[in-house]
C-alpha cells in the first residue's frame, strides 16, 4: 500500500486503509473502490491524502505520463471539424493548456 | 418549431409513457409566489413541511457554492437572504437528479458523468453571465444544468433507439445530436424542451433546451440561449463530465456576436468555470 495525495486519486483505485475525517468519522472503508463523486466528496471534506493499494500507485506514474501525451491528440480529434473558426482555435489551445495542467497537478 | 419537426417530435413522444413529474413542492411554491402578498414565512412553512427538500436546500445554501460566512440554519433565514426566486431555483436544481433513474442501463452513457457535464455547463453559464455583467445568474445555472435532460428521456424511455444512437456516435465519431436526428428525426434538444413545457418551466429554460445547438432559433431569450451554447462548448473542451459523445459542436457565429465577447475573455471564463465547478461539488453529491 502507498499514501498518495488526494489530488492524485483516480476512479477505480482501491482504498487500502479506512478514510476518516478530522472528527474521526468513518468516510470510506478499506477496500472501497473510488469513484469521481467520492473523490470530489473527500476533497470537500478536507481530506488531503489517502492510502491506496500499491498496484494502483505504481500504475499511476505510468498512467500520468501517458495521459499527458494524449491530451494534444484528444483535443485535436475533438476539435477537428471546427478549426476553421478563430474562437475555436483559441479555445482548443486553451483546453490543451488546462488539461495538461490538470494531469500534472494530479501527478504531484 | 417548424411544422415538420413538430410532427416528427409528436411521433417520438407519443411512444413515451409514464414520464416523471417534478416534485409537487415546486408547483406549490409557484402557486404561493403568484400571490404578491405571500410572506417569506408562508413559503418557509411550505418548504419546511418536506424534511428531505429542507435538508437539501440548507446543504446547498451552506456549501461553498454560495460561500456565506455564517451558517444558515432555517429556511426562513435562507429566503430572507436569497429571495423567493433563488430558493425556487435551488429546489429545482437539488431535486432534478431524483426525477430520473440514477443509473443508465447503457454502460456507454454514465449517468454520473452526464450530470457532471450538466453541472459544469451550469457553472460555465453562470460564469459567462457574470462576465457579461448579468444579474440573473441563478437562472443561467439552471439553464445549463438542464439543457441536455432530453438525452436522459431518450435513454430511459426510448432505450432501444438510444443504443442505436450510441452505436452511430461511436462508429462514426459524430455528435450525439446528429445521431439522434438520423435515428429519431428529432434531437434531445426538442425532446427536452417538450418535457419542460409539460413541466411548466420558464420560457427561458424551454428555449435554452430547444436551441442550445442553434441559438439563432431562439425568439425571446437569445442571450440566455447563446450563453448555454457557449457553456456547453467550454465544458466539452475542458472535458468536464461527458454528454455521451467526444466531439465538439461548431460555435454559432450568431451566438458569439450576440455575446459580444473578445476572444481573450475565454481565458478567465475557462479558469473561473473550473473553480466554480469545485464550489458546485454539492450537486454531484445529489446525483448519487
Amino acid at each position: 500500500m502507498q499514501v498518495i495525495a488526494l489530488a492524485k486519486a483516480i476512479p477505480g483505485m482501491k482504498v487500502a486503509r479506512p478514510v476518516t475525517d478530522n472528527a474521526g468519522n468513518l468516510l470510506l472503508r478499506e477496500g472501497f473502490e473510488l469513484t469521481t463523486v467520492w473523490i470530489e466528496r473527500l476533497r470537500e471534506r478536507g481530506i488531503m491524502a489517502i492510502t491506496v493499494e500499491a498496484a494502483h500507485a505504481d500504475a499511476l506514474e505510468e498512467d500520468t505520463s501517458v495521459r499527458r501525451s494524449r491530451v494534444d491528440a484528444e483535443v485535436d480529434e475533438m476539435f477537428v471539424d471546427v478549426m476553421d473558426n478563430e474562437v475555436m482555435r483559441y479555445l482548443a489551445q486553451l483546453a490543451k493548456t488546462h488539461l495538461k495542467a490538470r494531469v500534472a497537478s494530479r501527478a504531484q | 418549431m417548424a411544422g415538420a419537426t413538430h410532427d416528427r417530435l409528436k411521433k417520438v413522444v407519443d411512444k413515451i409513457s409514464g414520464l416523471p413529474t417534478l416534485p409537487a413542492m415546486l408547483a406549490s411554491i409557484n402557486k404561493l409566489m403568484l400571490n404578491p402578498r405571500t410572506s417569506a414565512k408562508e413559503v418557509a412553512q411550505l418548504i419546511s413541511s418536506d424534511p428531505a427538500i429542507t435538508s437539501k436546500i440548507l446543504r446547498v445554501v451552506n456549501s461553498s457554492f454560495y460561500g456565506f460566512p455564517n451558517r444558515i440554519t432555517t429556511i426562513s433565514h435562507a429566503i430572507v437572504i436569497l429571495g423567493f426566486n433563488t430558493i425556487k431555483s435551488i429546489v429545482l436544481s437539488s431535486t432534478i437528479f431524483d426525477v430520473f433513474q440514477k443509473d443508465s442501463k447503457e454502460a456507454r452513457f454514465n449517468r454520473t458523468e452526464f450530470w457532471k457535464h450538466s453541472i459544469g455547463c451550469g457553472c460555465a453559464a453562470k460564469v459567462i453571465a457574470k462576465t457579461l455583467g448579468m444579474s440573473a445568474v441563478e437562472e443561467l445555472f439552471i439553464a445549463g444544468l438542464l439543457h441536455d435532460v432530453g438525452k436522459i428521456v431518450i435513454d430511459q424511455f426510448l432505450h432501444d433507439q438510444f443504443q442505436e444512437i450510441l452505436d452511430l456516435v461511436h462508429a462514426r465519431k459524430i455528435l450525439i445530436a446528429q445521431a439522434e436526428e438520423e435515428v429519431l428525426g428529432v434531437t434531445h434538444a426538442e425532446i427536452g424542451s417538450w418535457l419542460f413545457q409539460k413541466w411548466n418551466l420558464s420560457k427561458g429554460l424551454i428555449e435554452a433546451a430547444a436551441s442550445h445547438h442553434n441559438p439563432a432559433l431562439a425568439s425571446e431569450n437569445v442571450r440566455q440561449v447563446a450563453i448555454v451554447h457557449l457553456a456547453d462548448i467550454v465544458c466539452r473542451a475542458l472535458q468536464i463530465g461527458s454528454g455521451g459523445d467526444r466531439k465538439i459542436p461548431a460555435l454559432s457565429d450568431y451566438a458569439w456576436k450576440t455575446l459580444g465577447l473578445p476572444v481573450q475573455a475565454l481565458d478567465p471564463i475557462v479558469e473561473e468555470t473550473q473553480l466554480e465547478m469545485e464550489r458546485a461539488v454539492i450537486f454531484l453529491d445529489f446525483t448519487r
